[in-house]
């Protein structure tokens, strides 16, 4: 699948064919910077004054690439395809062979990157647990009532949240066949027929 | 042997062996047997050495070989002295094994197999009843929610979890005697109005901690009089009546001082008025004190009585200061305002008059007490005026006989000192007795009170005692009830006594086979005696005959050959008798090799060198299979 | 067990023959066991109808106190009955106080036993799983979740809202992990 850029874009990248490589490389470093960390407009503007262009050509520069990177490895195209979109581009051998490895050196990070922006619950974090004997209460003296305390960690929009549970044996091994029985449902066949034919 | 057999299996199934039921003796026992009931003794004896062994015997033959040899080590390090190693275990004769058998069960702890049996302490008993619940509540099924019996969702649910709020109860007690007699108006409360206590209560989940919590702060109070009167109460010497009034009438006391302390800085009002409105306050605190101690802590029950009573007084005061008049309510209004205007106005005047006239008798009052103090002092004056002019009118009369006068004056002034001294006597004769009768009476009430004292002392060692004796008779009681227990908890296990009489037969047959033994010693002395008196006889006879033959000989060939004869016969009988005693070594001997033919063919010595040749290829044929897995790898 | 003073009191009157017969002892007794199990009761038998109300209460009120007493310390047949005779009942009365007793011991066991509080309980759980193939963000990106609901039950009447949360295969592993490793230590803790 080959990507489709804008006009827009490829005027932008177009930038790129006006320095040398290693400013290009250059380049790719600071969108990978900015992808971790979040941008930076100050460098933008000392890079300007460093190759005497406007800064807002430098952003575009940086901007154009960080776009071509993520959306490339947002459809996970292949190496052939990423070199068929960068040749559209018109650039020079070495230039695409540059892009090329720069893609594929930072796909991975950049998916790991993407990912964490999908829409989230509560999610699972850690469980410890306790075992608890009631003894006796205001009530009733000399009771004895078994219970395990749970303790369920929660990450929840970035922040984690602990929530206080108590259940009792018989209740703690029902759970415990109900999640065997959920863990055992994706080495049925059904679920590995979805897995192997959605691709 | 068999005995010894019977009390080692047991032992060892004690120790936890799993020993079949057809196994009756210690020669019956195989190799996997054997390595268990070691390992499993070893685990009793040394947890931590047990530890490490397993009491399953490993296929491989190397792993058996180590599994043997650190169990030599292990019964060596325990101190066992004789010859242990790995062919003990893997190639086992039967008096070995029993011999270390029986060593490791020697050293088994004493308790160990008597620990079920042993009175257990408490918190063993309480882990065991834990780990029983808990085993109990494994096993019981999960039942969806809407399912479950109340009995259910307390274990597996908490949604019939109420927390424990407790409200105050009234208990229409007969009388109480913090307050004394009941007066019939609660009495009729009580019998018409009051609900059962079941009923007082908005929310019925809230009434079984509210009995617990009503039965124990009335616990805590009776406890708390109890503690004081013991201490304080008996000391004061008052029934216990005349104690609570006494001490409600201080504790008043206290209050109303306190109270009058705080009175005067407080308020501005004139003084009258403070006192007034403080009587009337001591009075309601009075009657609050008493209603107080009626229904236990103010019940809701008392706020609403009150409430009632003062929302009915307030509509018939209103009714009384209203006319009595049908009029429109605005009329009535605007009548209400301009009478209230007027009243407003003809209060404020009757005040400032008040107050005016209150002025004018303060200063009249002050002006008034001057005056009489001025009178007082002036009244003073006169009588003393009065006591001077008498002692001068007196002189003045006296004066013109002056002589005779002062004699008189004399005699009398004598004979009046003369009463005085008479009078001093007379006063002193009825002094003395009385003196002494207030001091024997005094003496008498120190003893009266020493008495007391004592008596009081007394009967607080007697309390003390008393709850002494009835602390000791709970402990008692307990200490009963945990012995009954464990007497029904004590295994009825007969083994003990059957072993003794087991021990006793024994020891008796020992006995019967030690006569058996010395008579069978003392015949064989008897025989050998006769043996040896029977050979002497024979000696001498011999001799004799010899003798007398030999006599003959020199004379009659036929004694010669006679002689001859003589002699080859004792030599013969005495071969022969040799040969007999051979005979019987031999015999011996025979006996004795039988006996060792039999030790060994015990020791399996054949079917162990087998079993050896066997083990041996079977560890050759595991090194090549390892060496060829090397190899490979 | 220990009662107060008022409450022996009002065992002691519960006891004389003379104030309550054999009969009005046994519909107070019931009385005493439904009031305290199925709600609030009236004292309104026939055999009751001639004691005098305010002793009719008192006992009443004893009788209750006695019986949620002896359900807290769990008494046994024995004790109740010691406790009783010193209180002056008589066998047939002991007796019959100790069979109710029995009777009603398991009901007046959860009743007491529902009293008092825990942390939200959890009684069951739920599970969905899914497939992730794509977001708004990230194309081809295949993986398993699942989707948990853990049903609580809390102590208060107002319904807790379940518990969602989703976690991946490996974070669902960890948490059947954790929880076999508590249900190994509950069966540990039954071979003491």
């Amino acid at each position: 699948m080959l990507l489709v850029l804008s006009e827009e874009h490829k005027e932008h990248l177009g930038f790129l064919t006006q320095v040398e490589s290693s400013v290009v490389s250059e380049f790719g470093r600071i969108a990978m910077e900015f992808l971790r960390k979040g941008t930076n407009p100050k460098i933008y503007e000392g890079a300007a004054r460093k190759l005497n262009v406007s800064s807002d050509t430098i952003q575009h520069g940086v901007e154009g690439l960080t776009y071509l990177l993520t959306e490339s490895s947002k459809l996970m195209i292949s190496e052939i395809d990423f070199q068929d979109t960068v040749l559209i581009l018109g650039f020079s051998e070495g230039l695409n062979a540059l892009l090329l490895q720069l893609y594929l050196d930072n796909r991975k990070e950049i998916r790991s990157i993407l990912s964490e922006l999908e829409p989230k619950l509560p999610s699972y974090h850690s469980l410890e647990w306790r075992l608890d004997v009631q003894l006796a209460s205001r009530s009733l003296r000399q009771q004895i009532k078994p219970a395990v305390t749970l303790k369920l960690h929660l990450n929840q929009n970035g922040s984690q949240t602990t929530r206080i549970l108590q259940t009792d044996p018989a209740t703690l091994l029902h759970l415990i066949q109900q999640l065997e029985q959920a863990l055992g449902e994706m080495k049925t066949n059904h679920c590995r027929r979805i897995v192997r034919n959605i691709k | 042997m068999e005995e010894v057999d019977k009390i080692l299996i047991r032992s060892l199934r004690l120790s936890g062996t799993d020993i079949p039921d057809e196994v009756q003796s210690v020669r019956e026992f195989t190799t996997e047997l054997i390595v268990e009931a070691v390992v499993r003794c070893l685990q009793v004896i040394n947890p931590s050495v047990g530890a490490g062994l397993s009491h399953i015997l490993p296929p491989g033959m190397s792993a058996r070989f180590r599994i043997g040899i650190s169990l030599a080590q292990a019964c060596q390090d325990l101190g066992y002295q004789g010859e242990v190693g790995y062919q003990t275990f893997l190639y086992s004769s039967e008096p070995e094994i029993r011999r270390l058998l029986l060593f490791l069960v020697e050293k088994l702890p004493r308790d160990a197999s008597e620990d079920a049996a042993q009175p257990v302490g408490k918190s063993t008993a309480l882990h065991r009843a834990i780990a029983t619940t808990i085993k109990e509540q494994l096993a019981v099924p999960w039942v969806p929610p809407t399912c479950r019996t109340p009995r259910l969702q307390l274990l597996q649910g908490s949604c019939l979890l109420k927390q424990f709020q407790a409200r105050p109860l009234v208990l229409p007690r007969e009388s109480d005697p913090s307050i004394g007699k009941m007066p019939p108006e609660r009495k009729e409360f009580f019998v018409q109005f009051l609900p059962p206590v079941s009923a007082q209560l908005s929310r019925p989940a809230c009434f079984a901690p509210s009995l617990l919590e009503q039965n124990m702060a009335d616990l805590c109070t009776d406890q708390d009089w109890e503690n004081e009167w013991k201490n304080q109460g008996l000391g004061s010497r008052m029934t216990p009546e005349e104690y609570r009034q006494w001490k409600h009438q201080r504790l008043q006391h206290r209050l109303l001082d306190q109270l009058r302390q705080a009175a005067p800085q407080a308020g501005p009002a004139p003084q009258g008025g403070t006192a007034r409105d403080l009587t009337q306050f001591l009075g309601t605190f009075g009657a609050g004190q008493e209603r107080m101690g009626a229904l236990d802590k103010g019940s809701r029950f008392t706020h609403t009585q009150h409430l009632a009573f003062k929302q009915e007084a307030e509509p018939t005061a209103q009714i009384h200061t209203l006319p009595v008049s049908r009029t429109s309510e605005e009329e009535l209004q605007e009548r209400q305002a301009a009478e209230v205007e007027i009243l407003e106005s003809e209060l404020g005047r009757l005040v400032g008059q008040i107050e005016e006239i209150e002025g004018q008798l303060a200063t009249l009052g002050l002006t008034l007490t001057q005056v009489e103090g001025e009178v007082r002092q002036r009244q003073l004056g006169v009588t003393e005026l009065e006591q001077t002019l008498r002692v001068k009118g007196r002189t003045v009369e006296l004066l013109p006989d002056a002589e005779n006068n002062m004699a008189k004056l004399q005699v009398v002034v004598e004979s009046s000192a003369q009463r005085i001294i008479q009078l001093a006597a007379q006063w002193e004769k009825h002094r003395v007795p009385l003196i002494q009768e207030f001091r024997e009476l005094k003496a008498l009430h120190d003893s009266k009170e020493l008495e007391s004292s004592q008596r009081l002392l007394e009967i607080r060692e007697l309390h003390e005692r008393i709850r002494s004796a009835a602390d000791e008779a709970k402990r008692k009681d307990d200490l009963y009830k945990q012995l009954l227990l464990e007497l029904e908890s004590l295994p009825k296990d007969v083994s003990r006594s059957a072993y003794t009489q087991r021990i006793l037969e024994i020891v008796s047959n020992i006995c019967k086979q030690k006569e058996e033994i010395t008579k069978i010693l003392s015949d064989t002395k008897e025989l050998q005696k006769e043996i040896n008196g029977l050979t002497g006889k024979l000696d001498r006879t011999f001799a004799v005959t010899d003798e007398l033959i030999f006599k003959d000989a020199k004379r009659d060939e036929a004694v010669r050959k006679a002689y001859k004869y003589l002699a080859a016969l004792h030599e013969s009988c005495s071969q022969l008798i040799q040969t007999i005693e051979d005979t019987g070594t031999i015999l011996r001997e025979i006996r004795d090799l039988e006996e060792q033919i039999e030790s060994e063919t015990s020791k399996k010595t054949l079917n162990n060198l087998e079993k050896i040749l066997n083990d041996y290829r079977a560890l050759k044929q595991e090194n090549t299979a390892l060496l060829g897995r090397a190899r490979e790898t | 067990m220990e009662l107060s003073e008022a409450a022996q009191g009002g065992l002691r009157l519960l006891a004389e023959p003379g104030r309550f017969s054999a009969r009005a002892f046994a519909a107070l007794l019931q009385a005493a066991f439904r009031s305290l199990l199925s709600g609030p009761a009236e004292l309104d038998h026939p055999d009751l109808e001639h004691i005098d109300p305010a002793i009719l209460k008192y006992c009443h009120a004893a009788a209750t106190t006695c019986i949620v007493e002896a359900g807290k310390h769990r008494a046994e047949g024995a004790a109740i009955s010691s406790y009783l005779e010193d209180c002056k009942f008589d066998k047939e009365r002991m007796e019959q106080f100790c069979t109710e007793y029995q009777k009603n011991k398991d009901f007046l066991e959860v009743l007491l036993g529902s009293v008092g509080r825990c942390p939200l309980h959890v009684t069951d759980v739920s599970w969905r799983l899914e497939y992730q193939i794509k977001t708004n963000q990230l194309h081809k990106n295949y993986h398993p979740a699942y989707l948990m609901t853990l049903n609580v039950e809390s102590s208060d009447s107002r319904s807790q809202p379940d518990l969602n949360f989703s976690c991946s295969m490996e974070q669902l592993q960890d948490l059947v992990g954790k929880l076999k490793d508590a249900a190994k230590s509950l069966e540990r803790a039954t071979q003491l």
